[in-house]
């Protein structure tokens, strides 16, 4: 096969990589293998068999690397960095906040916290302003007034739309374990459309819209996350806080009950501000500098 | 970027030292690498053409090269050039520096080894 036919071959074979790595790198490639080639032509048949083993033996591996790499780098960049530890403390804090007055019923029996809408409703808002506020710090950018204010409204307006629709769906409330398959899988869409509605809501304030698809994913993934801890955490506590065998000071039977009511929301609420963070850095591949 | 971030990356493979030491006198172009790659490591790293550009794309993407623009070759091709980054010079430094330290230490524990010969020990 003369010279031409080895390239024209390789080019080919070149469509097997990304069309992004191709278009980068496919004509330098190119190039490169025709130089290489011309070497092992001077090098006679057992430098040709040693090139072509080179070239296509490695080529599968290569070619799968390169698919793989945006998973891979995806990965990295969701564990490689640290998120902004001031979501983590803000969403932490603003959950808390909401399961207060609960727990102030416990601690104070007989008095009565619990607030009932719309005092609520501006308990959830604060809540969102508070974490949204202390992201929007963190990121240091003008307006950060902003990201506070898209905080609360995405909060509320998430909290609204949401509980409306799951006691829609299921009018026995939370009380009722779910009976099959569906309903588990439908329960399990709540906190991801209420991610996706404020992670979509916050990523909106940066100009470019891969902010919003990462905000809004991390944000689904975050409030998963978080229901899936908030419950894990609950049931943990109620096995063994709320057991009056094991609690070891039995006296303080109300104030481990808010602790019950309010550790869960702390975590639950420092999740989601550890995922909002997490979406707030740049990862790897929006870094990359493969301007062609 | 923090100094931990910059150097979690350290040790290097050889393949990822070998290329960023070539590129360390100036600007090259991939077949200038290749052969440089291939002289520094005496023949036991030969790249295929595709490992050697995914190497260098996550290199461009990691900011420790980047395009330093085109080239004329002997040929009269127009080639594109990679020079390093600071980054790309303060990882080789870290590296060449942690290379120093592990061959001191290994001067130290053991002095007889045959390598000083090549090393100049």
């Amino acid at each position: 096969m003369g010279t031409h036919g080895w390239i024209k071959v390789y080019t080919i074979l070149l469509y097997l990589y990304p069309p992004k790595f191709r278009l980068v790198f496919g004509a330098e490639m190119c190039e490169v293998f025709a130089c290489v080639l011309a070497d092992a032509r001077r090098q006679g048949m057992p430098g040709l068999l040693c090139f072509a083993l080179r070239e296509f033996g490695e080529l599968p591996y290569n070619v799968l690397r390169e698919h793989c790499a945006p998973l891979i780098n995806g990965v990295i960049s969701i564990f490689g960095k640290r998120p902004v530890w001031a979501g983590t403390v803000g969403y932490g804090l603003g959950f808390t906040l909401m399961s207060l007055p609960a727990a102030l019923e416990t601690v104070f029996p007989g008095m009565r916290f619990w607030l009932d809408t719309p005092a609520h409703y501006l308990l959830v808002f604060l809540a969102g302003w508070l974490g949204g506020s202390l992201l929007g710090l963190s990121i240091r950018r003008d307006g950060s007034h902003w990201f506070g204010l898209l905080g609360g409204l995405s909060q509320l307006v998430a909290n609204l739309l949401v509980t409306k629709l799951y006691f829609i769906i299921f009018p026995e409330g939370t009380n009722r374990p779910p009976d099959n398959i569906l309903n588990l899988l439908i329960i399990f869409t709540f906190p991801v459309l209420y991610g996706l509605f404020i992670g979509g809501i916050m990523g909106s304030f940066h100009e470019n819209w891969k902010y919003i698809v990462r905000f809004a994913s991390f944000g689904a993934g975050g409030f998963l996350l978080a229901w899936l801890a908030d419950r894990f955490v609950a049931a943990l506590m109620e096995s063994y806080l709320l057991n009056p065998a094991l609690n070891p000071f039995p006296a303080l039977a109300g104030l481990w009950e808010s602790l019950f009511l309010v550790i869960p929301q702390l975590i639950y609420g420092a999740l989601i501000g550890t995922a909002l963070g997490l979406a707030n850095r740049k990862s790897r591949m929006l870094k990359t500098r493969l301007a062609v | 970027m923090p100094k931990d971030e910059k150097f979690s990356e350290v040790p290097l493979t050889e393949a990822t030292f070998l290329i960023l030491l070539s590129l360390a006198p100036g600007p090259k172009h991939g077949y200038g690498i290749l052969k440089d790659v291939e002289v520094l490591s005496k023949g036991r790293i030969i790249f295929s053409t595709g490992t050697l550009y995914g190497a260098i794309k996550r290199l461009l993407e990691l900011d420790w090269i980047t395009r330093a623009g085109e080239n004329d070759d002997e040929n009269g091709r127009q080639r594109k050039e990679y020079i390093l980054t600071g980054t790309g010079r303060a990882v080789l430094n870290a590296e060449i520096e942690r290379m120093g330290e592990m061959m001191n230490a290994a001067r130290q524990y053991f002095p007889g080894a045959s390598l000083w010969a090549h090393t100049g020990g």
